[in-house]
């Protein structure tokens, strides 16, 4: 094949898009600005607020609970920390990735 | 469409900085259907091939002040368009099927007719899509987009070998589907 037709040919290759590709785009275009005026830490706040204040309160509430003298938590002070700490630690951290996720996916439903 | 209109492509790229949604509009109008041309003969799917141009054109929008004016928007535009087409393709390969439904576009068997010209751009198309990605694209960046195997070589990271050698089977592989798809009426085309 000649490279003057091979070109020929080459030059009628183009895919159009839609007729409402641009129009698409630019909508998109406009959500995105939308989510990117909303502040990163504005997702986390609330979240950091939340936990905080449960921590505190339950770290408050363990150790009143732990100074008093009774038979049932006597078994508690014998638990071994660290193990327990971990598990709490990493079920706090999902529960936390949840609350993240649903929050997101119900920004994200609402902007569009 | 070699890159003369790189100044006007740098004036619309400065308009859309400064917050002229219409200018960005405009370079979108310029570039999208050499894009999408781009983006189909990597992932050989007009829909996808659509979504990924989106993607892109919504990345370069917020990535327009990286942009640094040493090279042509084209050329760092095909790179991104090449780059997510690519990456896309990996993610997607499994689920790809590149066999089209070849009966609508085979030629129906008359002998008197010549092919016009929305036909051929149909057969040329469908012949691109049975080319191996590379090919296909190497072919588009040379003959539709005129661009120099430097430039190639900076939007694909092929190397200049490479280039060639898919340069040189794009050719031959064209010509044997393009002789599969329209047997006689080829000379037409040509």
């Amino acid at each position: 094949m000649k490279e003057e037709s091979l070109k020929k040919i080459m030059q009628n290759s183009t895919v159009e898009t839609s007729e409402d590709f641009i129009n698409n785009l630019m909508n998109a275009i406009e959500v995105s600005k939308e989510q990117q005026k909303i502040p990163f830490w504005n997702s986390f706040r609330f979240i950091l607020v939340t936990s905080s204040v449960f921590m505190i309160l339950a770290t408050g509430i363990l150790f009143k609970l732990l100074d008093q003298s009774s038979s049932f938590l006597s078994i508690l002070k014998n638990i071994p920390k660290i193990p327990v700490f971990s598990i709490i630690t990493i079920l706090l951290f999902y529960t936390i990735n949840s609350i993240i996720r649903v929050r997101e996916l119900s920004k994200n439903t609402h902007t569009l | 469409m070699k890159n003369n209109p790189t100044h006007k492509d740098y004036e619309l790229i400065k308009k859309a900085i400064e917050g002229d949604i219409s200018a960005f509009r405009q370079l979108v109008y310029l570039h999208k259907d050499v894009s999408l041309s781009l983006a189909v003969s990597i992932v050989k799917d007009i829909a996808l091939a659509e979504d990924i141009l989106q993607d892109v054109f919504i990345k370069v929008y917020h990535k327009l002040n990286s942009f640094t004016y040493k090279s042509a928007f084209t050329t760092w535009l095909y790179r991104i368009v090449v780059n997510t087409s690519y990456n896309e393709l990996k993610k997607k390969k499994k689920h790809l099927s590149l066999d089209l439904p070849q009966e609508s576009f085979l030629l129906p068997p008359t002998v008197d007719t010549s092919i016009n010209e929305a036909d051929q751009k149909k057969y040329i198309q469908l012949a691109l899509q049975r080319l191996k990605p590379d090919e296909s694209l190497v072919l588009r960046l040379f003959y539709l987009c005129e661009l120099s195997i430097k430039e190639i070589e900076e939007i694909t990271n092929f190397k200049i070998s490479k280039i060639k050698v898919l340069l040189h089977r794009g050719r031959s592989s064209i010509h044997f589907e393009l002789k599969q798809l329209l047997r006689d009426d080829l000379k037409h085309l040509l």
